[in-house]
């Protein structure tokens, strides 16, 4: 065994970066992460357009689209286990890789995460570098402070199929609304008649004539973020795509908890909060 | 339209000092003739003042006994004076400009409102470095998300088969809004509140993201009736993981004509 083998042998060469690239082309992408996916020495891609890769090979020429992997009638789930099986083999030749994620890698998006649970089980170097999601960018575009009132985010299919409850006192933001009630993972659109189920289950918190708010953030430096305000009735009747986000106000006003504040021995008057 | 000159961005420099900032953030800053900061660090304040022309820190507006109200209002005046005299003017707030900070958005607002051109850049929160750094994706049981002295104060019901996050539980129960601690006391009124929808022994998060280089993100887990005997700072957050698991709502799924069984795992 030569000298160099040995080596490769006892330290663990390769690397995975986990990368976000932000929403907008180019410019939201963190110095930081624009400086891995320079250095890497190649850099796996899910961008949600193809001139967004071509932004990425001026950065690096060793880019590879991980979107040929998605098919439609394909099981998703299939899918992201051959993403990561393609980026552990370049981690396991002992290179730098870098995944860039467009968003925030870590916010809806499983192969991230398991790729970096998979490398550091075989003793590689992985981590993840934040960056501006779809939420982030719905705070500065709409003027949302999720700390004014509180914000509660889920998955719309997930609210649908499964008992998760509102409190409508703050906003609630509801994430692939666009895709909501597809539960075979294998398609990416939605049915009128679904999101009628989605809306009626919304009634339990909302009456039909809420105003609520369909965004899209902007993901070329040309577009302008959707932000169409509606009644939640006419949801059924309205496009969606798979990046729009519904967003649902609160409804009434936060009311002190008298009960709390007894037990602190404060009044109403005391609290200076809003 | 046209619009006066002088104009406002908000600009957001992340938490990681220097880092975290966005391409495009970064070059409004370095055009910007003047920049207002407000950021956690005077190293960060240093960092600035390489990148921009002239820098003015929002910081001393703040003070012991002041109400916060009072401090936010005395920043957005200051900008907008600048704006107003045709200048471009940047805000630079650290995490996120929009979250947590009044004075951003409303600047944003009464410059529009004055015919100014203004504007927010999204940048990289302390909760956007949450979910990198406890591995925690939002889409997966959802999140909530409070100002922990909200939560407290006003009748906010949680989701325990979500993601509960509580932001500034270094100040909770605090609620003068003209100090910046809590006292341990308060500190166990909130963690008893909690436990109407947590048992004492739910394993809880303590969470500081990164700002400087050299600091280290703390995530620390501890039993919640154990909470009071943490150190408990302005940058802390508590993230309480789900209590109960989800269950299927059936008739929903009547409606859909499948079984539980036919829902495919994402």
């Amino acid at each position: 065994m030569t000298m160099s083998n040995t080596n490769r042998n006892l330290s663990k060469e390769g690397e995975f970066i986990a990368v976000s690239t932000g929403m907008n082309l180019g410019g939201q992408i963190s110095v930081i992460a624009k400086d891995y996916i320079q250095k890497a020495d190649i850099v796996f891609a899910l961008m949600p357009h193809t001139l967004a890769e071509r932004w990425l090979e001026r950065l690096n020429p060793n880019v590879v689209s991980l979107q040929p992997y998605y098919g439609v009638g394909k099981y998703r789930m299939q899918s992201y286990e051959e993403m990561i099986e393609a980026m552990m083999d370049e981690v396991r030749k002992g290179t730098r890789v870098c995944g860039a994620f467009y968003g925030h890698a870590g916010v809806f998006a499983c192969v991230p995460r398991l790729t970096i649970d998979k490398a550091r089980e075989e003793g590689f170097r992985a981590i993840m570098e934040p960056g501006i999601s779809a939420e982030a960018c719905l705070y500065a575009d709409i003027g949302i402070d999720p700390g004014v009132h509180g914000i509660q985010g889920y998955e719309a299919s997930q609210f649908l199929f499964y008992n998760q409850s509102l409190n409508n006192a703050a906003y609630a933001i509801m994430w692939q609304i666009g895709i909501v009630g597809e539960h075979t993972a294998t398609q990416f659109e939605t049915r009128p008649e679904w999101v009628e189920s989605f809306v009626e289950r919304l009634e339990e918190w909302y009456p039909s004539s809420h105003e609520v708010i369909l965004y899209e953030a902007a993901v070329l430096p040309i577009e302008m973020p959707r932000i169409e305000y509606l009644k939640l009735k006419d949801l059924p009747n309205t496009e969606m795509s798979t990046k729009t986000t519904l967003v649902i106000p609160p409804i009434r006003n936060l009311e002190l908890n008298i009960d709390v504040l007894e037990k602190m021995g404060l009044k109403p008057e005391d609290i200076a909060h809003g | 339209m046209s619009k006066k000159s002088g104009q406002f961005v908000a600009v957001s420099t992340g938490m990681l000092l220097a880092g975290h900032i966005s391409v495009r953030s970064l070059s409004e800053l370095k055009n910007a003739d003047v920049v207002f900061c407000l950021v956690p660090h005077p190293v960060i304040e240093e960092w600035l003042k390489q990148v921009a022309k002239k820098v003015v820190s929002l910081q001393s507006l703040y003070a012991e006994g002041k109400h916060r109200m009072d401090t936010y209002e005395e920043m957005v005046s200051m900008m907008m004076k600048v704006v107003r005299l045709g200048k471009s003017v940047c805000g630079a707030f650290y995490g996120h400009a929009g979250v947590f900070a009044w004075a951003p958005h409303e600047t944003i607002r009464q410059a529009q409102a004055e015919g100014y051109h203004a504007y927010m850049e999204a940048g990289i929160s302390a909760e956007a470095c949450l979910y990198a750094d406890l591995g925690i994706d939002p889409g997966n049981f959802g999140v909530q998300s409070y100002e922990a002295s909200q939560f407290l104060f006003f009748n906010h019901t949680p989701n325990n088969k979500a993601y509960l996050i509580l932001w500034q539980i270094g100040l909770v129960g605090e609620h003068t809004a003209k100090k910046l601690s809590t006292t341990k006391n308060r500190i166990r009124k909130f963690v008893e509140y909690l436990m109407k929808w947590y048992p004492p022994n739910h394993e809880v998060t303590i969470y500081e993201a990164q700002v400087l280089p050299i600091d280290k993100v703390r995530k620390d887990t501890v039993r919640l009736d154990e909470l009071e005997q943490e150190e408990l700072k302005l940058i802390s957050t508590l993230v309480i993981p789900p209590a109960e698991k989800l269950t299927v709502n059936e008739e929903n799924l009547k409606v859909y004509g499948i079984t539980a069984s036919e829902i495919a795992k994402r």
